[in-house]
């Protein structure tokens, strides 16, 4: 990992466009480079189902039904579940909110907070005997659900000053408490047994966000597709366990402050920082800015990082960091990152930069489009960047989907599963 | 017809951004040795500093110390591949600095006239390209941040003009028998400032040469075809 701060991360789309021979070569050569390394978890084989979720064999659920607790709570909703002919998939139409069936608002967030109640409360009569996949799985539930509420207390606070509503505790005691749940998470991954202690999730006081929650939604109108987010680009835990501990083996000064970009990326500090905790190192500060372009759909307008950031903090809170660490979930014009940077109000020393998943070489019409350009191959040889993407094919300058409508083949895949199922 | 323009000192004075970005290069390897010692002046190829002679020579031949640097920090001990790495950077760095230079700035490097002398040959439906011992991509990010890249018809760089890794570069006739096949039509006038290389090169191509630099007006340098 070195220092990009010398190199622009986004090149103009007419420049792409010109040199697509050579650059195109440049990034198949890198994707070769990520396709060459392994890829899984250690401990994770077989955990999990091919979109991320964590499974367990139909026989052996059935069998510890009776005794485990965690097993009657998957079951007894239709929602928390996927089955198939052999597995039992741990993360039901719920874990996706919207994704099968649309509802408004107010019945997402009244989901929302049943399911993360009902999990806290499993969490906190956790049996030590439980089955290690359920756990998992009832820790990655519990984590969905908080990311969901953690971006939608950030979506409303574009609306509202979330600063007058909810206490900067609160907001801060939920997202210590997702970066615990990945501690505790990898933790189990790592010692293959469970590792929990139930104390962390007691600062979480479930009823301030839902008052707040309530109290907003009651004023003014969302759009249930922005405010309650369906599906969460980096999800898969193999994918995350890996990108997370091969950053944490970085040396980063305690000066550092890591940068990500929801919704993709708004999980991927805290993972970095639990995979730093298990080997001994302090969590970095960090911060998720709301600046990606196809979340704010027209990244021409940001003109001021103050806009990206939740009203708890202003531009002047990045006044004391001169090095910074971006993560993000996936790169492929590199302009979410290049804005960042070049919104930034000092300058800066040093800039990492990691990234799960890449792919460009598919992606030409993407790239050629006006303004969108395409990430600078030097930047992704000096960042760490782990696994291909599961982007589609482009094949017309105005769309970002392939020839079928598909733009990330893994949500295609998530929703298949469930609508089978359903 | 045919009329291709060298870049460096023709079309522009770029040297600055040359020498910034082997500067760059320097500073991100973390070497205490200057460009005036691993990229020394030759009075014959002027200030042209991406020559695959001189970089192999000036980084790979001269200080062992250096030699081990740069591959450490490239991963890689091939001679090739370390050049190919150096030239990468260096790019990326050049790259960099052109995208985030004031536009005036950029403008004023430009020959005088350039823009109305092309426009008044495209109207004559006149080809024009260029052939550059500099990246490709580095001319490109020039031409696009002063609006002539719709100018050229093409544009050929340093990486377009290898046979496997061996570069053949001007005055090597290989990049003019490039541009006849991709363009389908042979070079008539080749338009340097290098009173040498790029008339050598018009010479080996078979091809008149006029000799301009970016201080001249390209009006009445090319008066005769407009």
């Amino acid at each position: 990992m070195r220092n990009i701060i010398n190199h622009r991360v986004n090149l103009p789309s007419r420049l792409i466009q010109e040199n697509w021979d050579k650059y195109s070569t440049e990034y198949v050569s890198f994707e070769n480079s990520i396709l060459s390394k392994p890829k899984r978890a250690p401990n994770l084989n077989y955990l999990n189902h091919t979109t991320g979720a964590y499974q367990i064999p139909r026989k052996t659920f059935y069998k510890i039904l009776d005794r485990s607790k965690l097993a009657k709570y998957f079951k007894s909703n239709e929602g928390r579940f996927v089955e198939t002919k052999q597995k039992v998939i741990l993360r039901g139409s719920l874990y996706y909110p919207g994704m099968i069936k649309s509802l408004n608002v107010k019945e997402h967030c009244q989901n929302l907070f049943s399911e993360i109640s009902a999990l806290v409360n499993q969490l906190l009569e956790l049996d030590r005997n439980e089955n290690i996949v359920l756990f998992l799985g009832t820790i990655d539930c519990l984590k969905n659900y908080l990311l969901i509420l953690l971006n939608a207390l950030d979506h409303i606070d574009k609306r509202q000053n979330l600063v007058e509503l909810l206490n900067r505790n609160d907001y801060e005691n939920l997202q210590f408490t997702i970066e615990i749940l990945a501690y505790f998470q990898f933790r189990t991954i790592k010692n293959k047994q469970i590792e929990w202690s139930p104390d962390p999730i007691k600062i979480l006081n479930i009823h301030t966000y839902q008052n707040v929650v309530d109290k907003i939604i009651l004023r003014a109108k969302f759009d249930s597709e922005n405010i309650i987010r369906k599906f969460r680009e980096c999800n898969n835990p193999q994918k995350l366990v890996r990108f997370a501990e091969n950053i944490a083996r970085e040396y980063f000064s305690q000066d550092t402050l890591i940068v990500s970009f929801s919704y993709g990326g708004i999980e991927l500090p805290f993972a970095v920082n639990a995979a730093r905790m298990i080997r001994g190192k302090t969590t970095l500060p960090f911060i998720v800015c709301s600046l990606s372009n196809y979340s704010v759909r027209n990244i021409q307008n940001i003109s001021d990082l103050n806009d990206s950031l939740p009203s708890y903090y202003s531009e002047n809170y990045f006044r004391q960091f001169h090095k910074i660490l971006i993560l993000d979930d996936s790169v492929t014009t590199g302009k979410t990152i290049q804005t960042f940077i070049d919104l930034y109000p000092i300058t800066l020393k040093e800039i990492f930069l990691g990234v799960v998943a890449f792919k460009n070489s598919n992606r030409y019409h993407h790239l050629i489009r006006p303004f969108n350009g395409g990430i600078n191959p030097i930047v992704l040889d000096s960042a760490i960047i782990i696994f291909p993407n599961n982007y589609t094919k482009t094949y017309k300058k105005f769309s970002y989907t392939n020839r079928s409508g598909v733009f990330d083949k893994e949500k295609q895949k998530v929703a298949a599963l469930l609508k089978k199922f359903i | 017809m045919l009329i291709v323009f060298d870049f460096d000192g023709t079309i522009a004075k770029s040297t600055h951004f040359h020498r910034c970005g082997w500067e760059g290069v320097l500073k991100e390897i973390g070497t205490l040795s200057t460009l005036d010692n691993i990229l020394p002046f030759e009075p014959n190829l002027k200030e042209r500093f991406d020559s695959y002679r001189r970089i192999r020579e000036g980084f790979l031949q001269k200080d062992a110390v250096l030699r081990s640097q740069l591959e450490i920090y490239f991963n890689t001990k091939k001679q090739n591949e370390l050049i190919k790495r150096i030239m990468n950077l260096k790019e990326s760095i050049t790259i960099k600095n052109i995208l985030e230079e004031e536009t005036f700035v950029l403008l004023n490097t430009i020959a005088l006239n350039l823009k109305p002398a092309l426009m008044s040959l495209k109207t004559k439906e006149f080809k024009t390209a260029i052939i550059s011992s500099s990246r490709r991509t580095i001319v490109n990010t020039f031409l696009i941040r002063t609006n002539l890249v719709d100018l050229f018809d093409m544009v050929l760089g340093e990486e377009d003009l290898y046979i496997n890794y061996s570069l053949k570069d001007k005055p090597n006739k290989f990049a003019a028998d490039v541009l006849k096949k991709k363009l389908g039509m042979p070079m008539s006038y080749y338009i340097g400032d290098n009173d040498v290389i790029d008339r050598d090169f018009a010479l080996n191509s078979r091809s008149e040469f006029i000799y301009a630099t970016y201080k001249d007006d390209m009006l009445s340098i090319l008066g005769n075809f407009i």
